[in-house]
């Protein structure tokens, strides 16, 4: 488990680098794929099972992909990425910096292990967010009702700045 | 826009706002939070020309991340201490942050630039909802952190007031002049938080009352730069004559209902011996009072003493007050003497 929680982890800085130092929003989205995948992996390995599969299907499979094929249609043609002298040296500064922070963590011994996975204090069928959710269903049904209504409302906002018809969200009239 | 969309929008704007205010978890404050912007933005980009659709986009670049920071803190407050109370927060990472992204979503210095340019690009009557029911909800959430972090508050406060009057100096754009204004009276209000959130609520109180009229003459005559000011006294001569009050009540001068936050603000600090800093606040309201000082000036120019230099103007159908322009234009200028009253309903 520790050798998987190490390379989702790797996996997750390496990437978040690469999306922070590519200009385009082509190769922008294609590692904010991968890094989305990898956080499913420490979400899992902390105890998050329920959110992990929500996250991977809801963000990752529902939304980032149409987002990282709308790009690969719309975006630049010749997009730069890490072969690119300045999105390397960026990349590779980022890269500096965490490993930086990484040592000077276990060094100095901020950071004891993942405390939240290594050390078990108890074990139940229900995790704490399969139990969250379970509440949002009783106890708290506005907070559902809240939820929902707010994202109605964001659908109605966005149908109503790209109404079709001259009347585009970006097209002056 | 269709009327029922609109109204649509303008409700989920009203119960934003009363979900943020009536919570005391973050979450739900949050969700208050998000459901004001989603609601506010078609609303900014109705008119559908291109500067309405650049403050719309402007208006959620901003606005998003904030959130996105307010929830980010309260979660991690959530891990360290266990508990989503507003006004339990104990830790200091997440208070700074979440004042920080507060100030962001009011629009306060050093993270206020975004509120001219978003504000030059609405019509008068949606600006005057961003510049006074849009600041209410992360108003009163920064209300219940009042306590917590002393030294982010001041500096948020006095860079505000400076910043506010400083950037209203060289404008001729009268939105972006009353932008800047309510900058400096939101840092009015954050620099005495922590000494009484009483007289903090009362600057709001009373800066939603003095504001109202000058955007709504504004917007009445259409006056979007200086230029037009002195235009005013031809089409509205009563109005045209208090202008110059409402702005320099606005400014803050003594007999004018503007006195009141300034003068307790500033006793509330002499009292607590705090004279640096109420000479710091007073001499930086100065800049503000410059500009104010200049559009009543430039309104002033062309009413009753000096010559005309142009005749009246035809008036076919009669120019009359609006009822609501009325009733807020005595308020907005003569509550001093009920200063006690104030008082004692408020502190």
């Amino acid at each position: 488990m520790t050798f998987i929680m190490y390379i989702a982890l790797l996996v997750m800085v390496v990437g978040l680098g690469a999306v922070v130092a590519h200009p385009s929003p082509y190769f922008g989205s294609l590692t904010l794929v991968v890094v989305s995948g990898a956080a499913c992996v420490v979400l899992i390995v902390y105890g998050g099972t329920f959110l992990a599969l929500v996250m991977f299907l809801v963000y990752l499979g529902g939304m980032l992909v149409v987002f990282a094929y709308t790009t690969a249609l719309a975006a630049d043609s010749f997009p730069y990425t890490l072969t690119y002298g300045d999105v390397m040296l960026y990349w590779t500064l980022y890269m500096g910096l965490s490993l930086i922070c990484y040592v000077k963590c276990t060094v100095v011994g901020v950071v004891e292990g993942w405390d939240l996975f290594e050390n078990w204090e108890e074990f139940g069928i229900f995790e704490s967010d399969v139990r969250g959710m379970a509440l949002m269903y009783s106890d708290v049904g506005s907070l559902l009702l809240i939820g929902g209504w707010m994202l109605l409302l964001t659908l109605i906002a966005v149908l109503e700045l790209c109404r079709g018809n001259s009347r585009g969200a970006l097209r002056a009239v | 826009m269709n009327p029922i969309t609109l109204s649509m929008f303008t409700t989920a704007l009203l119960s934003g706002t009363l979900i943020t205010l009536s919570s005391t978890n973050w979450l739900m404050a949050w969700m208050g939070l998000e459901i004001n912007t989603m609601a506010i933005i078609p609303i900014i980009a109705r008119k559908h020309h291109p500067r309405a659709t650049e403050a719309a986009t402007k208006y959620f670049l901003i606005q998003a991340p904030a959130a996105a920071t307010i929830l980010f803190c309260a979660i991690t407050n959530a891990w360290m201490t266990g508990q989503w109370e507003i006004n339990q927060m104990s830790t200091d990472l997440p208070i700074i942050l979440i004042l920080i992204s507060l100030a962001f979503k009011m629009g306060m210095a050093p993270v206020h630039s975004w509120l001219p340019d978003v504000l030059q690009g609405l019509d008068l009557m949606t600006g005057l909802v961003l510049s006074t029911w849009q600041k209410l909800a992360p108003f009163y959430l920064i209300l219940q952190l009042h306590s917590t972090h002393s030294l982010t508050l001041i500096l948020l406060g006095t860079m505000s007031i400076l910043v506010g009057g400083w950037g209203g100096l060289n404008q001729t754009q009268t939105r972006k002049i009353l932008a800047y204004s309510s900058i400096t009276h939101m840092g009015w209000m954050l620099v005495i938080l922590q000494f009484s959130p009483e007289l903090t609520l009362m600057t709001f109180t009373l800066y939603v009352t003095m504001t109202l009229p000058v955007f709504m003459i504004l917007h009445q005559n259409n006056t979007l730069s200086i230029n037009k000011l002195p235009i005013l006294a031809t089409h509205t001569p009563t109005i045209s004559a208090l202008i110059p009050l409402l702005l320099l009540s606005l400014g803050g001068l003594p007999p004018l209902t503007g006195f009141i936050p300034k003068w307790l603000i500033i006793q509330k600090m002499s009292h607590l011996g705090l004279f640096g800093l109420a000479t710091i606040t007073a001499l930086s309201g100065l800049f503000s009072l410059y500009f104010y000082l200049r559009l009543s000036y430039i309104s002033s120019i062309t009413m009753s003493p000096s010559s005309n230099l142009t005749t009246a103007t035809w008036r076919l159908t009669p120019n009359s007050i609006p009822l609501g322009l009325k009733t807020t234009i005595v308020p907005s200028m003569m509550l001093l003497p009920l200063t006690p009253m104030i008082n004692s309903l408020l502190l």
